[in-house]
């Protein structure tokens, strides 16, 4: 029985580890980072930490990857709601092969829409807004979206709908006071995802910002380019970036799990 | 928008007409835009793809494009200049296999030992899952500097006693598995014949009439390219060495360890929904732990398999941020396509090339892709 333990234990630690190498890192400072090697910061310092949060070309790069992510999470689970109803209630002529079609389109590599995307932001004057970024990350959030709530939805039986039109509920009303929270650990795993998908994409992100919405991921790779790396900030803010998505998995975390059950996820 | 339904209109026995004109209505918005965005996209890189927009003149105010079919793959695949593009595309080939392999293989184990134990799932779930979020510069980050060549892995060794290894993960110029480029065609048209062959085997058993379909054409195209395989014409005019680079080795495992928790989380909600009666009943009629994974899990967990499939080889296409991260841009041993695709486009500005560099992903991506959608197809109808 013991030796169940030893595997996964090992695993969570092989997982575990280059998160602490980050931690560890961020909280030295560079000479000790490339001189000595150690397990834990012999000279703690939050220097790298206080770096980020005073140069303006640093945390600006959290503040816009926080704004578009936002705008894409809204847009996407505002958009998908109506679609997934439509898939889990209404059954018409090639509704399968629709559903299925739609999150195909999630599989197209991001690398094929760049150069399109960059061309119509930048005549329509979209280009290096937060708003564009959003958009373009719809393309694979979308689908995503349908797909999840759809499996949520149809856990719901139709009875209830049926119910509520019988008493006297207008279809809106149902929808936002009745429907809507009965799927709200629903909503929470869609968020969560197109949070998540949205948040770690670079190629899009990158293109088509510049200046103004230049998300933190791009930030950090123009610090790697650059001549002579700054191990230290470097880690900090990687820290930084995985704060988000770690409090959103901590709220979800119970939901992904019907999610993963219903294999929607 | 939800469609117009009123309450009386929803109940009763006509609603499949009312049900029809809702969810037209509902759905068209999202239809459209991803009939625009999607597919008109794709289009429209296409076009470009076939274009000759690039060079000097390329950011100009109206630059001048003229049509020149499909010159651009021709010079990738068979030019001068396309040796680094062939580089990256066997990479990706190798990259996705491994990860795939290397994934899907550690989350199976994982899943079979954490199975049957619901105790502390949800824990090992929510840890399996915080590399997931992370996103792939800060993955490569931690792992550009895990694997730098007097740091991180290679020390490792030396807290048991054992000397340091001395891998240069990253950095490694060699290479393993070489082939030549020249001879792409006779090798293309030998794995054919092999996933023939191993398929026309596998099917022996059950279905010997079609296991014959498959295996005497695999026979025959992999004798007859034995025979006059030097007949075949060269897929270049000079010899060009490809192989898969020892230095992508870094960057394979920091996909695993970045998806591997993943997939294990995928297979740990499927077998959890295998129902413990089955479970019960197998060990009763003597069944091993073992048979009971090889013959009912793991059948009954195929739908996970192919998701997880379509999933990793998806990012696996896309691969730019980690490599970016990982070697940087310009290291042509860990290229990829997707990064080559924007290097070539935004910053050598030959957007034709990249057009069609982005058009051969997805096309790689859709080989991936269509078979599962039949597959489905398939199930769907048969249900």
């Amino acid at each position: 029985m013991k030796t169940k333990w030893i595997v996964p234990t090992l695993y969570i630690i092989f997982l575990l580890l280059p998160i602490y190498w980050l931690l560890n890192m961020s909280l030295k400072n560079n000479t000790e980072i490339l001189s000595v090697f150690s397990l834990w910061p012999q000279d703690l310092t939050l220097d790298n930490y206080r770096v980020i949060f005073n140069d303006p070309s640093w945390y600006s790069g959290y503040i816009n990857s926080m704004i578009y992510v936002s705008i894409n999470v809204v847009i996407s689970v505002s958009c998908a709601l109506p679609a997934a109803y439509a898939f889990s209630r209404y059954s018409f002529l090639g509704d399968k092969h629709l559903f299925f079609w739609l999150l195909s389109n999630r599989m197209a590599p991001p690398a094929v829409f760049a150069l399109p995307f960059f061309q119509l932001y930048s005549s329509v004057g979209l280009f290096d807004t937060h708003l564009a970024v959003a958009l373009a990350h719809c393309l694979f959030n979308l689908p995503l979206a349908v797909w999840i709530l759809e499996g949520f939805m149809s856990g719901i039986p139709k009875e209830i709908d049926e119910t509520a039109f019988i008493d006297g509920y207008s279809f809106p009303k149902f929808f936002v006071k009745i429907f809507i929270p009965n799927i709200a650990s629903g909503i929470g795993v869609t968020a969560f995802f197109c949070f998540m998908f949205s948040w770690v994409e670079l190629l899009l992100a990158r293109t088509l910002t510049s200046v103004n919405a230049k998300p933190i991921s791009a930030i950090m790779t123009r610090t790697v380019s650059a001549s002579g790396l700054d191990w230290g900030v470097l880690a900090a803010a990687g820290m930084l970036t995985i704060v988000p998505g770690a409090l959103v998995i901590w709220f979800v975390r119970n939901h992904i799990a019907k999610g993963f059950a219903l294999g929607r996820v | 928008m939800p469609g117009p339904v009123m309450p009386d209109q929803a109940i009763g026995t006509s609603m499949r007409n009312k049900d029809r004109i809702s969810a037209f209505l509902t759905l068209l918005p999202s239809i459209i835009l991803i009939g625009i965005f999607v597919y008109g996209f794709i289009g429209n890189t296409f076009w470009i793809s076939l274009s000759d927009w690039g060079g000097a003149a390329a950011l100009a105010e109206n630059p001048v494009k003229s049509y020149v079919g499909f010159a651009n793959y021709l010079d990738l695949f068979t030019g001068f200049l396309g040796g680094g593009f062939r580089q990256d595309l066997v990479n990706a080939v190798f990259y996705s296999v491994m990860l795939l392999a290397g994934a899907i293989g550690i989350g199976l184990i994982l899943a079979m030992l954490l199975d049957n134990k619901p105790r502390g799932e949800s824990f090992f779930r929510t840890v399996f899952l915080y590399p997931m979020s992370l996103s792939f510069i800060v993955t490569g980050t931690i792992w550009r500097w895990m694997l730098a060549p007097q740091g991180g892995v290679n020390i490792l060794p030396t807290y048991v006693g054992l000397p340091p290894l001395r891998f240069p993960w990253l950095s490694s110029t060699d290479a393993i598995l070489l082939f030549n480029w020249q001879n792409l065609l006779p090798i293309a048209l030998y794995l054919v014949s092999l996933v023939l062959i191993i398929w026309g085997l596998w099917r022996l058993k059950n279905n010997p009439a079609k296991a014959l379909v498959l295996l005497i054409p695999g026979v025959v195209v992999g004798g007859s390219v034995w025979l006059w395989g030097d007949l075949l014409p060269q897929a270049l005019f000079m010899e060009e060495i490809h192989g898969f680079n020892t230095a992508t080795f870094g960057i394979i495992m920091a996909t695993i360890w970045q998806y591997s928790g993943y997939t294990m989380a995928l297979y740990l909600a499927g077998f959890t929904g295998i129902s413990q009666d089955l479970r019960d009943a197998a060990m009763l009629d003597g069944a091993s732990t073992a048979k009971y994974y090889r013959y009912i899990a793991l059948p009954m967990v195929k739908p996970i398999t192919i998701s997880a499939i379509i999933i990793l080889s998806h990012i696996s296409l896309k691969m730019f941020d980690l490599i970016f991260a990982m070697t940087g841009p310009d290291n042509g041993q860990t290229g990829h396509p997707a990064l080559n695709m924007y290097l070539t486009t935004f910053r050598a500005n030959d957007f034709a090339r990249g057009a069609a560099i982005a058009i051969i992903l997805f096309i790689i991506a859709a080989t991936f892709i269509i078979p599962y959608m039949i597959s489905s197809y398939r199930q769907r109808r048969s249900r």
